[in-house]
């Protein structure tokens, strides 16, 4: 700069100020100045769904990490005589057709489907934020490339090609092949709701403030953009968490799922449909605990949408 | 106007060239031999293999089946399946099945959806409010297939009133229940996006003007806030057909219903590409037409969208 106007040869002039002195204004701050995510901790934290929901999801986890805390029947012991048996002392949920005690079954369930639910919705959100803001932030080209993307995987009905994925594997138990599968089309939700919000944040002034102070594209994108545009995002996914787990569900109904050597929520539904009209309680528990599971991640969702979301706020 | 449906028709093009090439390769990338799994542990010669395989043009390299396939079905004509139908006449039996369960579907999310949605929408009281809204959520959280199961078995077999399955039988009275079951979500969500909407705009500021002139609450709720509260309804219930019908395979397989869903995993379990990828075409045109018509809809609903820009 000075070294420019040297080169122009413009004199620049600049009267003397009394450092000293320079006292324009005295404010005093009175309110402590916090950040919007402490603010958005202190509304959730009053919020009687977030605790509920929040306590039922730590049980839930808790039977997920370490299953023998709630139970030490083996969920593979089945023995037959023991087969489509009431509840009783020794199998508090009764047994399945095969012999199975249903307690032990249900507590082992927990861990297939919180880590589906929950690794798919980490993966999925994280690509679908990246590619989001990516065509949010850039148009052009860029944005109708991925927009198209974004589409074609729309349209494309999701259990149908759910199952097609499923069949590239070679059967194996593992439950990556689901969360794969699932997360190959996680992505599209959270991508779009991330793309119209980095293009309604890039309207506000306080972007163009940054711009004309001379941040750089990358420091707008990440400082400024990203965390005003994602609060939506974040309560969406914890409510997909649920649906995630209802999807690992439908996909052991159908067959091709985390496979019938194994233990989750989907699959023993799904194998309690041939005794249903002996056996009510088989179908009843799982069933039971998958929705309270998916009940829980949507009161999460919405306790932490309201709290994130300013036009809420009284 | 007119210029904007023909940019949204334009960018159907590269959605439906996307669509059809992924589930063309997924199916391509499938391990196992799809002609010899057809037979079973009494496999014909190689030689005879190797005649079905290039008959299906299954010796070919991947792009050029796939361009096979796409050049077909721009004169379409799909080809044969395995079994030596028509993959045409599979999508004429199947698609209307699927269509009927559908539009059925989408009448209870109006009646029900849109019903409850403005009872509870405009009636302040809590004890009906909050049961609809948990049912609601409870219905959303129960995976689909439960939902069939549990009505299959209450209505069904216990109390006889609907029939258990559908089967060859698709008529009003079979589709009524796999009907309710697939519109279950949806009229959940159409619900609880109605009752919202009204509550917002009988907040609104055009409201307190309509009620300052002096109109009674039948038409300020009538003319006012219904019409405006329904506009992003009607759109969710237009973009929802073309997943319903994507959607439906689970509910036609819990009441055995010959549908477009059904098969589509049938195919996909046989491996047979070229099936799998005209049927995958015919939902990808349906969701794509669906929510074009809604765009479209959208603007003669909402005299403040006009698509003349961009």
């Amino acid at each position: 700069m000075v070294n420019n106007l040297k080169s122009n040869e413009i004199e620049h002039f600049v009267a003397d100020y009394d450092t000293d002195n320079l006292i324009v204004d005295e404010f005093t701050i009175e309110k402590k100045v916090t950040g919007i995510f402490q603010e958005s901790l202190a509304i959730v934290i009053r919020n009687p769904l977030f605790w509920v929901s929040s306590i039922i999801i730590l049980i839930l986890g808790s039977m997920a990490l370490f299953p023998n805390l709630w139970t030490g029947t083996d969920p593979f012991f089945c023995p037959i005589l023991d087969s489509s048996l009431s509840a009783s002392a020794a199998h508090p949920m009764g047994t399945t057709l095969q012999g199975c005690d249903v307690y032990s079954r249900v507590i082992n369930g927990a861990r297939p489907s919180l880590a589906i639910g929950i690794m798919t919705t980490i993966i999925g959100t994280a690509v679908g934020v990246i590619i989001g803001t990516l065509a949010g932030f850039f148009g052009g080209i860029l944005d109708s490339i991925l927009s198209r993307l974004i589409d074609i995987f729309y349209a494309i009905p999701f259990i149908l090609a759910a199952v097609a994925v499923l069949q590239l594997f070679e059967s194996s138990e593992s439950i990556w092949k689901v969360i794969f599968t699932l997360s190959v089309f996680a992505w599209v939700s959270p991508a779009r709701l991330m793309r119209s919000q980095v293009l309604s944040v890039k309207q506000n002034e306080f972007i163009t403030a940054s711009v004309s102070l001379g941040a750089s594209k990358l420091r707008n994108m990440f400082m400024h953009i990203l965390p005003n545009a994602i609060s939506p995002v974040i309560s969406t996914a914890t409510i997909n968490i649920g649906a995630f787990i209802v999807a690992e569900s439908t996909l052991s109904f159908l067959g091709l799922g985390l496979g019938s050597n194994s233990v989750s929520w989907g699959q023993d539904i799904a194998n309690a449909r041939d005794i249903l009209v002996t056996t009510p309680s088989v179908l009843l528990w799982p069933s039971l605990f998958l929705a309270i599971t998916t009940l829980s991640f949507i009161f999460l969702g919405d306790a932490i949408r309201d709290a994130l979301n300013p036009k809420g706020r009284r | 106007m007119a210029r904007y449906i023909g940019i949204r028709v334009l960018q159907t093009i590269p959605v439906v060239l996307g669509t059809t090439f992924l589930i063309y390769g997924l199916v391509f990338l499938m391990p196992g031999d799809p002609i010899r799994a057809m037979f079973g542990n009494h496999p014909p010669s190689d030689a005879a293999i190797a005649v079905i395989r290039h008959e299906f043009r299954l010796d070919e390299p991947f792009i050029i089946q796939y361009l096979h396939f796409l050049y077909g079905a721009l004169t379409f004509d799909f080809g044969k399946t395995f079994q030596g139908r028509e993959v045409s006449d599979v999508i004429a039996t199947s698609l209307p099945i699927t269509a009927q369960l559908s539009f059925l579907a989408i009448f209870f999310e109006i009646l029900i959806g849109i019903g409850l949605g403005i009872l509870t929408g405009v009636k302040k009281g809590k004890i009906f409010d909050n049961t609809v809204l948990m049912s609601t959520l409870v219905i959303i959280s129960i995976p689909t297939f439960v939902l069939g199961f549990v009505c299959q078995f209450l209505f069904g077999v216990k109390l006889k009133v609907v029939p258990t399955t559908v089967g060859v039988y698709v008529d009003i009275q079979h589709m009524l229940m796999p009907a309710l079951i697939l519109a279950g979500v949806s009229v959940s969500y159409v619900i609880r996006l109605t009752r919202s909407q009204i509550r917002d705009n009988l907040n609104a500021d055009y409201v307190r003007t309509a009620r300052a002139k002096g109109l009674d609450n039948k038409s300020v709720i009538l003319k006012h806030v219904l019409r405006n509260s329904l506009v992003p309804v009607v759109t969710y219930i237009g973009a929802d057909l073309g997943t319903l019908m994507g959607g439906a395979v689970v509910t036609e397989a819990v009441f055995n219903i010959n549908g477009i869903g059904h098969q589509l995993y049938s195919a996909i379990a046989k491996g047979e590409g070229t099936l799998v990828t005209s049927l995958v075409t015919v939902l990808v045109i349906i969701y794509i037409v669906a929510n074009l018509l809604v765009d479209i809809l959208y603007a003669f609903l909402d005299p403040r969208i006009r698509y003349n820009k961009n």
